[in-house]
């Protein structure tokens, strides 16, 4: 356990001591404050539901969607595939660690900086709440959801920067395999003609439980789901640092 | 300490070492020589079980590399060739990251840390930013990262690659004070390095052993005997001709190679002799018998980069004829 804390201490210090750390959040918490400024502009008329400002915000507009694909390739593409490129791997892997608990730190370093990110936005619901009564408890089911959806996003990350040793292959890859994980069931579902296939891909979408979530309804099919593929793809992580050993 | 038996690696559509077969023994300090791709990486990755064998054994410090991996890591340091490093940290953070990653108890870090600052010269820089030190310094703290945890291996992967000359001494004499309580791996194709440090050196091509031993020994048994340079200049003013001195020079008993140039009207001649022959009175009186001048007449024996050179650019069959050779001298004696 000591050594998953070593290495994700040391992958956390990474980000914050280089200007892309900080770059990374400067620009996501802008681009954040005008997606907000625009929903509550949307709202900002006599009766309308305040309430569900946060709910649109956490997860249920499209620019959020954009956002959290971009930003997240550039958070993982370098955990691994830096490390290969510049040969600090051949330390990291000479101490005696295993390949596990290398994985296991740098997850939860990448993810830990992902949660880092929507931290400052939690500012947003206060800023509301003077203005109206709020629920906290959808506005916290829509961070439970963010924090779903983060999981296996950044262990996605993580696998592609496992296979290369280019950070942009990584990016590249990361983008295109959360694309997919987002777009095929919320497209797939409405375009499926068996019964069964739909009824699974409900299971799989990613885009409908942030309306359940923002109204407070905590899915735990999705918990489920983010849980099961995030350890998936950690198992692929890993198992991936184990064959490169023997090639 | 380390013991490796019919150890093979093969890449796909290459073999990077083929059947290797050595040991070494506690407090011994072992060279590692080839020329660049004869396979010293590839052995050290395996032995730091930075990489697995295709086939084979490797031991160090009594475990197996791939079925206790972590424990033969517990006992290395490893310095990869080319220094690698967290270009970002600090260095005193860097080997602090690396000593608690090693096992070093947090209580004993600090003390592990400043002991290697100071054994290693980090001092003057030990709260630089790694990325900002000089090629030489960040060799240092190589070494100073593969000594953190004091293990009882150290595996040095060309410790003095890109080093000036006067660093190289430095680094050398470390090696051979480490030695005193470590027991050392270390690769180069620099020989005067490890003909210096090391007790015994190990000399691989394209992936094989082509000898090992100690230097002396090495030398001793390695050499086709010692060689000769002659120079040579007519009495009178016309200019010798190369030809003629060869042939004259060919033509003695136990010459095995001429090699001659023309320098000023004079010539200079490298004499391959025949093993334990000395013919330096022959040389003498062949050229008093021609009237010739000798300007200058030296013996030596083959210096380790000689044998080197030697050893890893014979072709394959005269490789086998001289293993053949070497055997039936071995049975003569």
């Amino acid at each position: 356990m000591s050594n998953v804390w070593q290495i994700c201490r040391r992958e956390l210090k990474s980000y914050f001591v280089s200007p892309r750390g900080y770059l990374v959040l400067a620009a996501f918490l802008l681009l954040q404050g005008i997606v907000f400024y625009l929903i509550v502009q949307a709202f900002s008329r006599e009766g309308a539901p305040v309430g569900s400002i946060m709910q649109i915000f956490l997860g249920r507009n499209i620019f959020f969607w954009i956002f959290v694909l971009l930003i997240l390739p550039v958070i993982t593409m370098g955990l691994i595939a830096e490390e290969r490129r510049s040969g600090t791997v051949e330390l990291l892997l000479t101490a005696p660690v295993t390949e596990a608990q290398v994985i296991g730190g740098k997850y939860l370093a990448a993810y830990l900086y992902y949660v880092s990110l929507w931290v400052p936005t939690l500012l947003y619901p206060l800023l509301l709440s003077s203005y109206a009564k709020l629920d906290p408890w959808p506005i916290a089911a829509g961070y439970l959801y963010l924090l779903c959806i983060g999981a296996p996003f950044v262990a996605l990350g993580l696998w592609a920067s496992s296979l290369s040793r280019s950070q942009i292959v990584a990016a590249m890859l990361t983008f295109a395999l959360m694309f997919l994980f987002f777009i095929i069931p919320v497209f797939l579902e409405e375009q499926a003609r068996a019964e069964w296939l739909r009824n699974g891909l409900v299971y799989i979408n990613l885009w409908n439980p942030a309306g359940d979530f923002g109204k407070g309804i905590v899915d735990s099919r999705l918990i489920v789901y983010c849980l099961t593929s995030t350890l998936f793809l950690l198992f692929l992580s890993a198992r991936s640092l184990e064959i490169r050993k023997a090639a | 300490m380390i013991q490796v038996e019919t150890l093979t690696k093969s890449f796909p559509g290459a073999t990077a070492i083929e059947e290797l077969n050595f040991s070494i023994e506690r407090g011994e300090i072992v060279g590692f020589l080839g020329p660049n791709g004869a396979g010293k990486t590839t052995t050290m990755r395996i032995l730091t079980a930075f990489i697995r064998p295709t086939s084979g054994t490797a031991k160090v410090a009594g475990y197996d590399v791939e079925l206790h991996p972590l424990e033969v890591r517990r006992n290395v340091g490893y310095l990869p060739e080319n220094v690698p490093s967290y270009g970002e940290m600090r260095v005193e953070e860097f080997l602090h990251y690396r000593a608690r990653l090693k096992g070093v108890p947090r209580r004993q870090a600090r003390a592990r840390i400043e002991e290697v600052i100071g054994r290693c010269g980090l001092g003057d820089v030990q709260h630089r930013i790694v990325e900002q030190l000089s090629k030489g310094y960040r060799q240092r703290l190589g070494l100073a990262e593969a000594l953190v945890h004091d293990p009882p291996i150290l595996i040095l992967d060309e410790p003095t690659v890109g080093l000036d000359p006067n660093q190289i001494r430095q680094v050398r004499s470390q090696i051979t004070e480490l030695g005193r309580q470590h027991t050392i791996l270390l690769s180069s194709h620099v020989l005067p390095e490890v003909e210096q440090v090391c007790g015994r050196i190990i000399i691989i091509n394209k992936g094989r052993i082509v000898a090992q031993d100690r230097p002396e020994v090495l030398r001793q048994s390695l050499e086709g005997g010692a060689s000769l340079l002659v120079e040579l200049k007519s009495p009178d003013a016309a200019p010798l001709r190369q030809e003629e001195a060869r042939e004259a020079l060919a033509g003695l008993e136990g010459v095995t190679s001429v090699d001659a140039e023309a320098v000023d009207g004079h010539v200079r001649a490298q004499l391959g002799l025949e093993r334990g022959r000395d013919l330096r009175e022959e040389v003498f009186r062949l050229a008093v018998s021609r009237g010739w001048i000798l300007l200058e007449l030296s013996q030596r024996s083959m210096t380790l980069e000689e044998i080197f050179v030697n050893l890893t650019t014979r072709e394959p069959g005269e490789e086998e004829a001289a293993r053949a050779a070497e055997e039936a001298r071995e049975g003569v004696a």
